[in-house]
């Protein structure tokens, strides 16, 4: 009898599910140059595939007046795209709205809200304002949208992609999923938001795309992406401590005890952040250690940037001035001036007279104090190279850290109930 | 009456709107003359161009003169501070730069004589936001052909 009524119960549950409805909203592309493309194109494209394919119904609203641009989105959209102007972005919205109140969208059914634009910092708004093709579309007109969804039992997600975007985590909430990839007080690389894109259809779930965004080898933001999960703001919190310790720039992990001047709240944040992920690591017993790992992420950087910043000074200090005579002129300049007459002149044709004179400039850059000099600059070319490389490291790192304390913490929430 | 008050009043607010986005990370939005920027000589469709906040959802990218582009050339993919004339506002992540200062002398050789104003810098790659600067040293006018 048990049997009958679970197969019953399952059969109605398949039943609700595949009539729920799946809908998305991409609003994208806004506040672009002119121009045939614009940079949001690939992420556009990547976006709508990728949903399509996974059984999305999507309604866009991207671009409006970049010709190659229109061409995809008419494309992609079956020619239902329409553009991103701030009317028709208050329009969306207010339909989904009445739509809502109609009985088209009901419990149980996904709305999937994408805003793939350029963003600003937060000024007066409670989020943070976004840009359309004619001016900007307030995110705080979405509140009135979730408070809706959610009386309604409709589940809501929100992925801002835009610069400043870690505002729009406010919007979280315990029913309503938020994905931003960038943080509340920096621009967003692009990469992250096309990371995130190609993770939505390889991925069950919101959260599990996230995760899956953010262990990308390639991303290349500290502190970004964010999710509004609880595990999300726990993990986010405790791992900020890193990106302004970075951005004071003068101290490292392994100062926290010796006696320097830094704000008594990151250094909590810090200690914090040491001990929680020494207690994980016990507790799983994973043998992960991270905390060497960070140490020796900030120790490297840190000791990059003081060599490029010696490099950088002594260069300036053997940067000395000289002077030669071209076409019975005094030709006078410091040898990184001359470095770079001479780079030039190589990469182009040359009539004689030039050649003669290039002759003449290459007096100056055959010298010996110029070859100590060049070897100096060189070396600092090469370290600055290799920043990239240390700084990079330090976001792997933080991304091991905010995986495993978001692990630790990890419970039921709405962005892993939002299916994909 | 009233209701034509509140059309205009709606319409300059919305002739303002572009700036009120870009005016948070450029700082003297409307305004132009010479600055001091930091940021990346690279290239974009093999053109040498100045590029500030690289690779992000804000980059924007400054076109150059002759001149500039000669000195973009042979500081390429490099991390750079320098002073350049804005003539017309940044307008949708695009802008346009020439040389601050002409130099008299040997016209072919005019840019790199006038390198003192472009300096090589350590670069903060954790910090896009901070990596980037536009400084206002000096304002002037701004060319009425935009």
């Amino acid at each position: 009898m048990w049997i009958k009524n679970l197969v019953v119960v399952l059969g109605v549950f398949c039943v609700v599910q595949a009539f729920a409805k799946k809908e998305a909203i991409y609003f994208g592309g806004g506040g672009e140059p002119e121009g045939a493309k614009t940079q949001f194109d690939g992420s556009f494209k990547n976006y709508m595939g990728n949903l399509k394919s996974a059984g999305w119904k999507i309604q866009s609203y991207f671009n409006g007046g970049h010709s190659d641009s229109e061409e995809l989105a008419q494309k992609m959209s079956n020619n239902t795209n329409k553009s991103m102007t701030s009317e028709n972005a208050s329009a969306a919205i207010k339909n989904l709205k009445k739509r809502i109140l109609n009985g088209e969208l009901t419990s149980g059914d996904q709305l999937l809200v994408t805003i793939d634009t350029h963003g600003a910092a937060n000024s007066d708004q409670d989020t943070h304002l976004v840009a359309t093709t004619d001016g900007f579309f307030n995110l705080d007109e979405l509140r009135s949208l979730r408070s809706l969804a959610e009386k309604k039992g409709i589940q809501l997600a929100i992925i801002d992609t835009s610069c400043y975007s870690g505002n729009t985590l406010l919007l979280g909430s315990s029913k309503t999923c938020v994905v931003t990839t960038a943080t509340a007080s920096d621009v967003g690389y692009t990469h992250d938001a096309e990371a995130l894109f190609r993770s939505l259809h390889l991925s069950g779930n919101l959260e599990a795309a996230y995760l899956g965004s953010r262990a990308d080898p390639n991303v290349s933001s500290l502190g970004a992406p964010q999710i509004s999960t609880a595990a999300g703001k726990i993990a986010g919190k405790q791992t900020e401590a890193l990106g302004r310790r970075m951005a004071s720039d003068e101290r490292l992990l392994r100062d926290l005890n010796k006696d320097v001047v830094c704000d008594s709240k990151d250094k909590e944040q810090l200690e914090e952040l040491i001990s929680n992920l020494q207690e994980i690591d016990q507790a799983q017993k994973s043998n992960v250690d991270l905390v060497p790992e960070l140490r020796k992420a900030f120790d490297e950087y840190q000791v990059m940037r003081d060599e490029a910043l010696k490099a950088f000074k002594e260069t300036g200090e053997l940067n000395q001035r000289a002077c030669v005579r071209v076409d019975r002129e005094d030709i006078c300049g410091t040898y990184d001036m001359f470095q770079k007459i001479v780079k030039d002149l190589k990469n182009r044709k040359l009539d004689s007279a030039w050649q003669e004179n290039l002759r003449t400039y290459e007096q100056v850059t055959n010298s010996s104090d110029f070859e100590k000099y060049k070897k100096s600059d060189d070396k600092f070319q090469e370290l600055t190279r290799q920043i990239r490389d240390k700084a990079f490291k330090i976001v792997q790192a933080e991304r091991k850290a905010y995986r495993q304390i978001y692990n630790s913490n990890m419970g039921p929430n709405p962005c892993r109930d939002f299916k994909l | 009456m009233k209701l034509k008050m509140w059309k205009s009043l709606l319409g300059l607010w919305i002739m303002t709107l572009p700036l009120g986005v870009f005016g948070k990370i450029i700082p003297n939005p409307t305004k132009c003359g010479i600055f001091e920027f930091s940021g990346v000589f690279g290239k974009s469709s093999d053109t040498a161009v100045f590029k500030m906040y690289e690779g992000t959802r804000s980059e924007i990218q400054f076109s150059l003169d002759t001149g500039l582009s000669r000195v973009a050339n042979v500081y390429d993919g490099q991390s750079v501070v320098f002073e350049a004339k804005l003539e017309y506002p940044v307008k949708k992540q695009r802008g346009a730069l020439s040389i601050s200062e002409s130099v008299v002398q040997s016209q072919d050789l005019m840019p790199f004589l006038s390198l003192t104003k472009v300096r090589q810098r350590v670069p903060d790659p954790l910090h896009p936001s901070r990596d980037s600067q536009m400084r206002l040293l000096k304002e002037l006018p701004c060319s009425k052909n935009d």
